[in-house]
């Protein structure tokens, strides 16, 4: 009886609590911001292996995010979830580029049968999501905004066979291109801090000047398969990709802040 | 229970529908083939994919023998009569191929006889299968699977014809004037056999 009764005290005072709330909150709770800008390298996934040319991502790109929307449950302390696109090179040029490079590699010895599959035409875009928390620090004319989120940098690391017929011999060689993960879809853990200065535009938009600091981590590793389709000779050959990435950003974008 | 039988009858043309697409299928025609002549054209592999060489200078590490087999369509049964459908048109279900061939006679062996000294051990008239490879696109089988993997049933004689690449894996140690003789012995006792034209081994 005695829990009931304090259940029930509990729930009027929650209730009370609840219905007092009239007055809206002195600060902006919500704010929208998107972005696009440039991401450069300062530690790159791709070091020139010839399976570099299989994996969908780019050190270098132009970046758009989305949408990154900010929550703030205190004047200055919020919760932030980015939704961000990373455009990377149409696969397709990347597998004309891995039959050149294998060309040049084996010279005037063999010519290609068959190469790697053509792709669709899907749009070549990752989407990653990060989310953390943010602080907002407002002056007279802009707002300082840091922000630290986790997240993964999602890529395609994809499978390929190639097929070269030596060249004045019945030689034909296979050469399959293969990570050592089961599925081709690559996740690597993401820890991202940006600060964005936010010029203020009348009440509500924001000029945004962003910049961005990602640090992801990859592990897996791609195997080269040589086979003779004679001879079954098999030569291996391993591209490791056990490695921290880091990119840096920067970026000009909007905001939007809704009404306190 | 009434909304039931009221959904079950609704069903029934439903399902009616659906039995009756499956069944409008044409019933098969089945043809007997035969197994009639063979001829032999020499290869030159050495660009992307074996060519048919007029040149009589093959490299000899590039060098293959084509083999095609000539069949003779031979009609044999009728066409039977669908029991319950007449449609003239088949529908989306897998129906079975309009024409099948079956083959009165299949290839038991295929043997490679050289007609020239080849090496110190296989002179004039010796086997040398063992140094022939069936190219299948890029990658080769021995005579041996590629006649256990046999499709005998065919379903167009005129675009299923069969044609096999016999490469030369094993060349001889030497140039020099080569020919060689092909034979497919058949389930029926006979022996199809044709000869090479002479060619230089390089």
């Amino acid at each position: 009886m005695k829990t009931q009764s304090l259940l029930l005290v509990l729930a009027l005072i929650w209730g009370v609590h609840l219905s007092g709330q009239n007055n809206p909150p002195a600060f902006v709770r919500w704010q929208l911001q998107t972005n696009a800008g440039i991401a450069l390298p300062l530690a790159k996934l791709k070091t020139g292996a010839i399976t570099d040319l299989l994996i969908d991502y780019d050190d270098q790109y132009v970046y758009w995010q989305f949408i990154t929307a900010n929550y703030f449950f205190a004047s200055n302390w919020g919760l932030s979830v980015t939704i961000q696109g990373n455009p990377f090179t149409d696969p397709n040029k990347n597998g004309e580029r891995l039959l050149q490079t294998l060309a040049a590699r084996y010279e005037q010895n063999y010519l290609v049968t068959s190469g790697p599959f053509k792709y669709g035409e899907e749009p070549n875009i990752n989407t990653n999501i990060y989310l953390g928390v943010v602080y907002r620090k407002d002056f007279n004319k802009i707002s300082l905004i840091p922000k630290l989120q986790i997240g993964a940098t999602s890529f395609y690391a994809k499978r390929s066979n190639v097929y070269l017929k030596e060249i004045n011999r019945n030689n034909h060689l296979q050469i399959t291109y293969q990570s050592n993960r089961a599925s081709t879809a690559h996740d690597g853990f993401t820890v991202m801090t940006g600060l964005t200065l936010a010029c203020h535009l009348g009440k509500r938009f924001t000029l945004d000047l962003h910049t961005q600091l990602y640090g992801f981590i990859t592990q897996f590793s791609y195997t080269e398969q040589i086979r003779n389709t004679y001879t079954e000779a098999i030569e291996v050959n391993t591209y490791d990709y056990d490695r921290i990435n880091g990119t840096f950003s920067v970026g000009l974008g909007i905001g939007y802040k809704f009404a306190p | 229970m009434k909304w039931n039988k009221v959904l079950v009858v609704l069903l029934i043309p439903v399902a009616v529908n659906i039995l009756s697409s499956c069944c409008e299928c044409l019933e098969s025609m089945f043809f007997d083939y035969t197994n009639c002549s063979i001829s032999v054209e020499e290869l030159d592999n050495s660009r992307l994919q074996p060519e048919v060489s007029s040149n009589k200078m093959i490299l000899k590490e590039a060098f293959g023998l084509r083999v095609n087999v000539e069949r003779k369509q031979d009609l044999c049964h009728q066409r039977s009569t669908p029991l319950f459908v007449t449609s003239a048109f088949a529908f989306s279900c897998e129906c079975p191929p309009e024409t099948v061939f079956q083959p009165l006679d299949s290839i038991l062996t295929i043997q490679i006889t050289t007609l020239r000294d080849f090496d110190d051990t296989h002179l004039s008239g010796s086997d040398v299968s063992e140094y022939f490879s069936v190219l299948l696109s890029t990658e080769f089988i021995s005579i041996d699977e590629f006649i256990s993997n046999l499709r005998n049933e065919v379903y167009d004689l005129e675009y299923d014809i069969l044609k096999f690449d016999l490469m030369l894996m094993t060349p001889p140690p030497a140039t020099g004037a080569h020919q060689f003789a092909v034979s497919l012995e058949l389930s029926d006792g006979r022996v199809l056999s044709k000869s090479s034209s002479i060619i230089d081994l390089l």
